[in-house]
């Protein structure tokens, strides 16, 4: 009889053998994935909680941090820090990258969500006096506030802005509500003036940069200058509306030129108010970073609905 | 007459793909003990991560100097396993100012085929801190 099958045997065997090949490398490839997976995130973990650790020192009063500010050799995790310098700095002031007589850089805040309120000191925040003496008040009596994220070109805020001051013998208030769109907002806001917001309205600040409050790097959507601005300015509050995202705002001081020296640099500058720290945390090879901005004595929102005094309130 | 065998291709062919597969046969145990190894690592971090946040929700003057046990249900998934942690005061090499500073240090010690697996979580909280 003629094997006419010859072969075939091995041929199955090949083909069995071959299937358990596939198996047994995926199951290696896997694990092999895993252990490096596990391995990185606990890393992460390390250098994230290391982060941590350098903000908390950093924040705290009086402190001084650097590059390895936090070491914990125990299990390899280090951070460094940095930022913690008072902003935005006064140019010609030690530390500050602007020179004497430069314009001073904005103040940007992180992103506001829409009904929440950011604080802008234009007093001396650390004057023992009542009221507190004033900062800024520049020759041209004016200011420069940028809203908005260019990012959301649909999501357009709207900016109510509270300017309060002393005017002599109590204090007063002055407010703008600025809006870009209102022919789209329903229903129609009353009282709004409109401002056209296109041209010279970007301020960009760099992600890298820790000495920035900025969350990221910025083009704003509208610049608004404000005029008249009255002697004795205490602080500016503002609110944004009608927005569905966070959005940035910055505000910048518009002084500038060769008479703002001496001890009140002349009102051109506004304050140092804020500290921006950034803290990168590392373990092996993963690094985390963690950035925080801090500002100082900011009255709570529901203060807008209160009243300052300089003396005591009687009912 | 045509001789009946196999040739020499066959055979080391056969060979070969054989002894591949022992080979990785031979380690689908030692694979599958690195899943669950990895497995484990992930899950202690998980926990000692949580040790953590929980810490920083307490107001800084509540954080007590001390060492306790960590109570978290998902321990008991890790072999022979046990965590604590310590609250102290932050090292005088570190905080030359005498900040009010508390470290907090969470360990976990758990089994891996009988071999004593560790993670470390180091961190700072401070007064007026994050989350406080």
């Amino acid at each position: 009889m003629i094997k006419k099958q010859t072969g075939q045997v091995i041929l199955a065997l090949i083909l069995i053998m071959t299937v358990a090949l596939a198996i047994g490398l995926s199951v290696v490839q896997k694990s092999l994935v895993d252990v490096s997976t596990s391995t990185k995130v606990e890393e992460s973990s390390r250098a994230f909680s290391a982060a941590e650790a350098g903000i908390e020192k950093a924040l705290q009063p009086g402190s001084t941090c650097g590059a390895n500010c936090i070491s914990f050799s125990e299990n390899s995790s280090k951070a460094d820090v940095a930022g913690g310098n008072l902003i935005p700095c006064i140019p010609g002031s030690p530390g500050c990258t602007e020179i004497s007589g430069q314009q001073q850089t904005p103040l940007e805040y992180p992103p506001l969500a829409r009904e929440e309120v950011a604080h802008f000191w234009l007093a001396d925040f650390t004057s023992t006096l009542n009221p507190p003496s004033q900062f800024y008040n520049p020759p041209n009596h004016t200011l420069d506030v940028y809203w908005g994220d260019s990012a959301f070109p649909s999501d357009k805020a709207a900016i109510e802005l509270t300017l309060v001051f002393y005017n002599g013998t109590k204090y007063d208030f002055k407010k703008w509500y600025l809006d870009q769109a209102s022919a789209i907002r329903n229903p129609p806001p009353i009282g709004f003036d409109t401002v056209p917001c296109s041209g010279d309205n970007i301020i960009t600040s760099t992600v890298a940069d820790p000495t920035t409050c900025a969350s990221s790097q910025v083009t704003y959507q509208c610049k608004v200058t404000l005029g008249s601005l009255p002697p004795n300015m205490m602080l500016l509050r503002a609110r944004l509306l009608y927005n569905t995202n966070s959005q940035p705002l910055a505000v910048q001081a518009t002084g500038s030129g060769g008479s703002c020296t001496g001890v009140t640099y002349n009102g051109c500058y506004i304050p140092p108010q804020a500290r921006a720290i950034t803290s990168t945390g590392a373990s092996g090879e993963t690094q985390r970073k963690v950035k925080v901005c801090q500002v100082n004595k900011v009255v709570p929102p529901y203060f807008d609905y209160a009243i300052f005094s300089v003396g005591a309130i009687s009912k | 007459m045509k001789p009946s065998g196999f040739s020499l291709i066959e055979l080391l062919l056969v060979i070969i793909v054989i002894g591949t597969s022992v080979f990785l046969l031979a380690n689908l145990p030692n694979a599958l003990n690195l899943i669950s190894k990895s497995n484990h690592l992930s899950l202690a971090r998980e926990i000692a991560s949580k040790q953590i946040e929980d810490k920083r929700s307490i107001n800084y003057v509540n954080l007590v100097l001390d060492t306790s046990d960590i109570s978290d249900s998902r321990l008991s998934l890790l072999p022979s396993s046990s965590g604590t942690v310590v609250v102290e005061n932050c090292d005088v090499a570190i905080c030359t100012n005498s900040e009010h500073i508390k470290k907090i240090i969470v360990t976990i010690n758990w089994k891996d085929n009988n071999k004593n697996q560790t993670i470390n979580l180091e961190t700072f909280i401070g007064e007026g801190g994050i989350n406080q």
